[in-house]
């Protein structure tokens, strides 16, 4: 795919301006983001992108030269080079380590030319003379596969001696390929309907074969053989899997009554193991598609009606809620009366199980998560990047309202569009918050967002919506959105306390080494990256192929002990390509590339308590026309759900309960949910107690009975029972507790004279005699205890004691 | 029973001598006696050949051949001095006299003179005013629930005639069998459900007349007085607590859960209570109301009253719809809610005898849109002011809520339907996951005999009864009680031995606001054996909570 042809713009540019500006969009094209490049393709320039290095080459003839101008994403300032000789260029790139560029100017011939010293060499096929080059990709430093129409022939590339040196070679008649970076995935066509295909896999010095596989063609129509296009196809990795799109018409067949037609994407997973069909995405209309995967949904363009549309196929599929047009019961939620408890995640939310529906023989078949939208307008600012010598008087000073769906559009995996005619490069995304009001079952929507990287803020402004609006169902809405959170939440926090969920425990359990990993040394994120994948391919890969775990992890370990170096970049593309690896081999993997990002905290989508708390729980509590009643309930709610998971509950969370409670002088419940400890025991929580005792008496006991319960609270508890006066209740729980040899006499006896009850003051003082004997064997008191001015006082006021008649004697 | 066996250390024997141990018993509470297990073991020596020296008297029920009328209530009456403060206004006071076939002059001498007694023993305690009075043959307690309204109890004391040396029949009074502490707790409660069904005695007075408080009160005590069973007066009725179901957070967490949604999703309700074989699992309502709420709901009182015959006139007919004739003369309005009343209560009469499943109080049947609603209407402290609720009970098998719901908006049978279909599933799920938690719970039930009161939040545990059948010698109980009352008198008594003839030993401790009660029988056994039981006891039980 490094030419500019594409299944998009191919297609004739539909006239008449939809109502799409009137319109919300859900995806636009990154702001930040755009690369412009020069100069456009009308002036007489080829533009080549290069996926790998993700380079935009813009191609020139100048005088006797050609001038490259390369355009990167992450530069700042285009490079410009200039080779020999003029004529038509096929294809050029650069080698994964930007210094050898590579150019393609015949089908038999590529060019290899060192940017730094210059030299050059030529490699041109030896084969047969029928054999044409049909395109050659940097797979690895140094190593570069090449695509002819015989077969598949891996390269490395000894820069030293400038020559090629053959490492594998695969004989095929091909077609054409398809072939992703990303995760060193090529896809070759063979047969005559081009359906057949053959997959390979890269890594570093080695090139495996995938299980080959026939894409479904439609039915042949009207004697026409229906062939595969390169166009049809497109790989991407969704969830953490490999897939082949494949789109196809299928209105077309005899027996479809509408004339209008309509078309499907099959997806074809790929593992090193099989191919298989797991899910068609149903687009209800035909025409020309274009694919991206932005955020693991796939988006599906469309150019006749300049809109796209929106996959998530983790989302239930059509046959779990079109029964009954429900996405699932409104109420009373099932899982509530059904056995509880158990197993939270079997009984929760379907979709919480992952493609538990996919089980079944069927492929399950989606429909678009929301109605058809354009992309959001976006209008250019006008200057050009890097190059001030580029003719911008024509579009001077104007913003450009850029043409959606033009022509001139090319698309490029994952999630990136290019305008070859104006130059520009986006990246496309997703509006979070503008799907916050599309989708109306707010289950529904709290499943799409919870998978989306980022939407941590729109989550919790869901939250706080569902909470302000109060609709009718809104609670038991809100109690099922605590579940999908929590259900999160909980794989996240796992490895803190041991407890794997039964279900995508080895994903769980990857997850959890990745993280550990990562927060527990002081590795760049990079390495840590590397680290986390290598924890996912090692884990993953073991049960299937031992040698290729050993490979993976082996680079990596490599990798994660340098600093972030050059190198460190590269390995990191290896640890890229070790997760492809960990795709592949299939099965297991369930969202390898959502827990590494989870574990790494950027692309995390947890929404732990304190979020909650802070977001949500914190701001409700200022706003007065919330009512404590639901207030409660929509907290109690969520300790359930929390407590279902097992999660511990944070004390801020009871605290808020308490106060709420307390605030609204519902003693009594505030004490039975105590009682039943629903509240957990914790110092905070026993203070707060305490400090109520004033208004509600029984919160001394509830506070006390809490101490208890708490380890290494002896302390605490004396000093309750020291505030109260109530020295005797003291020294007996002391000695309950066998805590006399250590008490703090003085402590005691501080108190039991300030209760002026000179009774009191012998008794507490006869105690501690009596301790000493015992301890000490001897009553009297040490320095240590400080306790001269009571011993004094005792002498005083008990002048006629036997130990005062002992000591005068 | 054994005759051999003496079951009750009799003959005001309990007192002094569960003092003795109380002596005891305070001393090794008290901290400074390093010795005081060894003291009190002595004196518990001392003890017990006091209760073996206590004159043993045969147990009432054991005397099957005398005639043994046992304690009953002999009259149960209220006045108000103000309302007549003539002599010849003088039956104005009386504001409710059971039994009503006694002559008037009868009824003005009894409260002329429990006024004159209340007076003049409010002139040697002011806090505390006179609460109850003894005499050989009956027992009379006071109590004043609201200014100037003062409710008088008389119970008979239980009688056995015994054949004394010369061969004549002399009668015994077991005034012993008789307890200030409970009689006065029976009279608070028939207050308080009183209250719960009509409201304070003011209000009705204030609100509508004099009048109508008497039709009221004779509408209900009769039929309350009747369903009360003095033979099941015990400690139990004198704590007058509540029992709850232990419940494992999260089980609790999803009825806390069911009763929020049902909430929010019929805003009608105000309150709601959740109980499960008569244990409270969940109250909306206010401890004080809760009370009462809980006493009527596990007590015999609305079945009891309504098999009773104690009503003339007041049968049911089939269908529901109460014909009453008794109620006649005091305004329609008046005599109407009465009829609804106590239809609303007859309905709830199966409920206790069958694992029904479907409203107690609503609606009878919800297929018929025209079929007469029955719920009460309740007073409680909980509501708002103004706020009058109506009582809904829906029972599935062993589960019951309890919907309080305003009463000043009407509800047609579709609110019902709506409800029932929307708790039916839940309150069956709900119910049988508890079945099967305290399935596994009784498995490790202990074998103790004890019992368990919490003052703060009236929670009670008892294993010495069984439904309300007791698994103890009831003179064991009467110990407690009396170990009770002694506990309120001396707030410095912490705990209370008694070793009774049976060679039965009681245990009576207090911690701060909660007592425990144990009854164990071990042979020969010492004080300090039985401390150490009791100790091992509430380590293994209340292990949880802080004790002293």
């Amino acid at each position: 795919m490094t030419s500019s042809s594409s299944s998009s713009s191919s297609a004739a540019a539909s006239s008449g301006v939809t109502a799409a500006s009137f319109q919300q969009h859900y995806l636009y094209l990154s702001p930040e983001y755009p690369l412009r490049f020069t100069p456009p393709v009308e002036r007489q320039a080829s533009v080549f992108f290069d996926e790998s290095n993700r380079q935009v080459f813009a191609v020139r003839d100048k005088d006797n030269t050609t001038e490259v101008t390369v355009f990167a994403v992450n530069k700042s300032n285009p490079m410009r080079y200039n080779i020999h000789g003029k004529g038509n260029i096929v294809s050029v790139k650069f080698s994964l380590d930007q210094k050898i560029l590579t150019v393609q100017k015949t089908a038999r011939d590529i060019d290899f030319i060192n940017i730094n010293d210059r030299t050059e060499f030529t490699y041109s096929c030896k084969s047969k003379s029928a054999t044409q080059i049909i395109g050659f990709h940097w797979t690895y430093m140094n190593e570069l596969v090449l695509v002819t129409t015989q077969g598949i022939e891996l390269f490395k590339l000894d820069p030293g001696k400038q020559s090629l040196k053959l490492i594998k070679a695969v004989s095929v008649a091909v077609n054409w390929y398809n072939y992703s970076h990303e995760h060193r995935i090529l896809l070759v066509s063979t047969s005559l309907q081009a359906n057949v295909m053959y997959g390979f896999h890269f890594k570093s010095g080695a090139m495996t074969r995938l299980p080959r596989f026939d894409v479904e063609l439609p039915a042949s129509y009207n004697k026409v053989q229906p062939r595969l296009h390169e166009s049809d196809l497109t790989i991407a990795m969704v969830y953490g899997r490999l897939y082949c799109l494949h789109v196809r018409s299928t209105g077309l067949s005899p027996d479809q009554h509408h004339s209008s037609g309509s078309a499907e994407i099959v997806l074809y997973q790929l593992t090193r193991e099989a191919v298989t069909k797991k899910a068609i995405l149903d687009l209800q209309v035909d025409g020309k598609f274009a694919i991206n995967v932005v955020d693991n949904v796939i988006v599906v363009h469309r150019q006749e009606s300049r809109t796209s549309m929106l996959f998530d196929i983790r989302l239930p599929p059509r046959d779990v809620y079109s029964s009954n047009g429900l996405l699932r019961p409104v109420s009373p939620s099932p899982y509530r009366t059904a056995s509880p408890v158990a197993s939270p995640v079997s009984s929760t939310h379907p979709s919480l199980l992952g493609n538990a529906a996919m089980v079944a023989s069927e492929v399950p078949i989606f429909d678009h998560v929301l109605a058809p939208l354009s992309i959001a307008p976006f209008r250019l600012r006008n200057e050009i990047k890097g190059d001030p010598s580029a003719d911008s008087a024509t579009t001077a000073a104007n913003p450009i309202d850029c043409e959606l769906y033009a022509v001139s559009w090319v698309v490029f995996q994952p999630n990136l569009v290019i305008d070859a005619k104006l130059g520009v490069l986006w990246q496309l995304s997703i509006k979070l918050d503008a799907i916050v009001n599309m989708i109306s079952d707010k289950n529904r929507l709290v499943d799409f967002l919870l998978r989306r990287t980022n939407s941590k803020q729109v989550l919790l402004q869901v939250c706080r919506t569902l909470l302000e609006e109060a609709s009718p169902s809104w609670l038991s809405t809100i109690s099922i959105v605590f579940d999908q959170l929590n259900a999160v939440y909980k794989s996240s926090s796992i490895g803190t306390d041991g407890l794997p969920l039964p279900e995508q425990q080895p994903a769980m359990f990857m997850s959890a080494a990745a993280r550990w990993l990562s927060t527990s040394t002081s590795m760049s994120a990079a390495a840590a990256s590397i680290a986390a994948s290598s924890a996912t391919a090692s884990t993953t890969l073991a049960s299937s192929s031992p040698r290729s775990a050993s490979i993976g992890s082996g680079t990596i370990v490599v990798a994660s002990e340098q600093p972030m170096s050059q190198t460190n970049l590269l390995a990191g593309l290896d640890a890229d390509a070790a997760f492809s690896d960990a795709a592949l081999s299939g099965g297991t993997v369930v969202d390898a590339r959502t827990s590494l990002q989870r574990s790494l905290g950027k692309g995390c989508v947890v929404i732990d308590q304190a979020d909650m708390f802070s977001a949500v729980f914190h701001p409700l509590e200022e706003s007065k026309d919330f009512k404590y009643r639901s207030f409660v309930a929509v907290l109690v709610e969520y300790i359930r759900s929390l407590s279902v998971f097992k999660i511990p509950v944070q004390h801020y969370l009871y605290e808020l309960v308490i106060n709420l409670l307390v605030r609204n002088n519902r003693y009594y419940q505030l004490h039975q949910f105590l009682q039943y400890h629903v509240v957990n025991d914790s110092k905070h929580v026993a203070c707060l107690l305490l400090s109520l005792e004033n208004t509600y008496p029984p919160a001394y006991q509830l506070a006390l009975d809490m101490l208890k319960r708490l380890p290494n609270s002896d302390a605490e508890i004396v000093d309750v029972f020291l505030s109260k006066g109530a020295v005797l209740g003291a020294l007996r729980y002391i000695r309950s507790q066998n805590l006399e040899s250590t008490a703090d006499a003085r402590q005691f006896l501080e108190v039991a004279v300030s209760t002026k009850d000179d009774m009191l003051f012998y008794t507490v003082f006869k105690f501690f005699e009596q301790r000493n004997i015992k301890y000490r064997k001897s009553p009297e008191f040490t320095k240590d205890d400080r306790c001269e001015a009571y011993v004094q006082r005792f002498q005083e006021h008990f002048r006629s004691g036997p130990h005062l008649t002992q000591f005068q004697s | 029973m054994d005759a051999t066996t003496p079951r009750r250390s009799n003959a005001g024997s309990p007192a002094p001598q569960s003092n003795a141990a109380a002596a005891a018993a305070a001393a090794a509470a008290s901290a400074a006696a390093a010795a005081a297990s060894a003291a009190a073991a002595a004196a518990s020596g001392t003890a017990s050949p006091a209760s073996s020296l206590a004159a043993s008297l045969l147990g009432g029920s054991s005397v099957l051949a005398v005639a043994s009328p046992g304690m009953y209530i002999e009259n149960l009456f209220v006045y108000n001095a103000i309302f007549g403060p003539t002599e010849e206004t003088e039956h104005e006071k009386i504001v409710f006299y059971h039994p009503s076939d006694v002559p008037l002059d009868t009824k003005i001498k009894q409260v002329g003179l429990c006024e004159a007694l209340v007076k003049f023993a409010a002139t040697f305690s002011v806090d505390r005013p006179c609460e109850s009075m003894h005499s050989m043959r009956s027992r009379q307690v006071f109590f004043e629930p609201e200014p100037e309204y003062w409710m008088v109890m008389t119970v008979t004391v239980p009688v056995t005639l015994k054949t004394g040396k010369d061969g004549r029949q002399v009668e015994e009074f077991a005034e012993e069998d008789v307890q200030d502490n409970i009689l006065l707790t029976a009279l608070h409660q028939s207050y308080a459900m009183f209250k719960l069904f009509n409201g304070r005695f003011t209000d009705i007075y204030s609100q509508f007349s004099l009048k109508i408080l008497r039709h009221k009160l004779q509408e209900f005590f009769p039929r309350y007085l009747t369903s009360l069973r003095t033979e099941h007066f015990d400690l139990l009725t004198a704590c007058n607590g509540i029992q709850f179901m232990p419940l494992d957070k999260n089980t609790y967490l999803r009825v806390q859960c069911f009763v929020n949604l049902t909430e929010t999703t019929f805003p009608q309700i105000k309150h709601t209570v959740f109980l499960h074989n008569e244990h409270l699992i969940w109250s909306g309502l206010e401890q004080d109301d809760m009370r009462t709420l809980y006493r009527l709901l596990t007590s015999g009182f609305l079945s009891a009253t309504l098999t009773g015959s104690s009503e003339p006139g007041s049968r049911t007919t089939k269908g529901g719809k109460a014909s009453a004739t008794g109620g006649s003369g005091s305004g329609t309005n008046i005599s109407l809610f009465q009829q609804q009343q106590q239809a609303a209560l007859r309905e709830m009469q199966p409920f206790l005898l069958s694992n029904r499943v479907g409203y107690i109080t609503g609606p009878e049947d919800l297929s018929d849109p025209d079929t007469p609603v029955n719920a009460p209407q309740l007073f409680v402290e909980s509501a708002q002011d103004g706020e009058s609720l109506h009582l809904i009970i829906y029972q599935s098998n062993n589960a019951i809520v309890c919907f309080l719901v305003d009463a000043s908006v009407h509800f047609d049978i579709k609110f019902y339907r709506d409800l029932d279909s929307y708790i039916a599933p839940q309150v069956r799920g709900l119910s049988e996951t508890i079945s099967e938690h305290l399935a596994k719970r009784s498995a490790v039930e202990s074998h103790y005999r004890y019992i368990y009161y919490n003052h703060m939040n009236l929670a009670l545990k008892s294993t010495m009864h069984n439904k309300r059948q007791l698994t103890v010698p009831p003179d064991v109980l009467r110990i407690l009680s009396d170990m009770r009352s002694h506990f309120e008198k001396s707030p410095l008594t912490h705990e209370l031995v008694v070793k009774m003839l049976s060679d039965c030993w009681v245990v009576g401790r207090k911690s701060e606001q909660r007592e425990i009660f144990v009854m164990l029988q071990q042979k020969n056994a010492n004080l300090i054996e039985i401390n150490d039981e009791v100790r091992r006891l509430c380590m293994t039980l209340f292990n949880n909570i802080f004790l002293e």
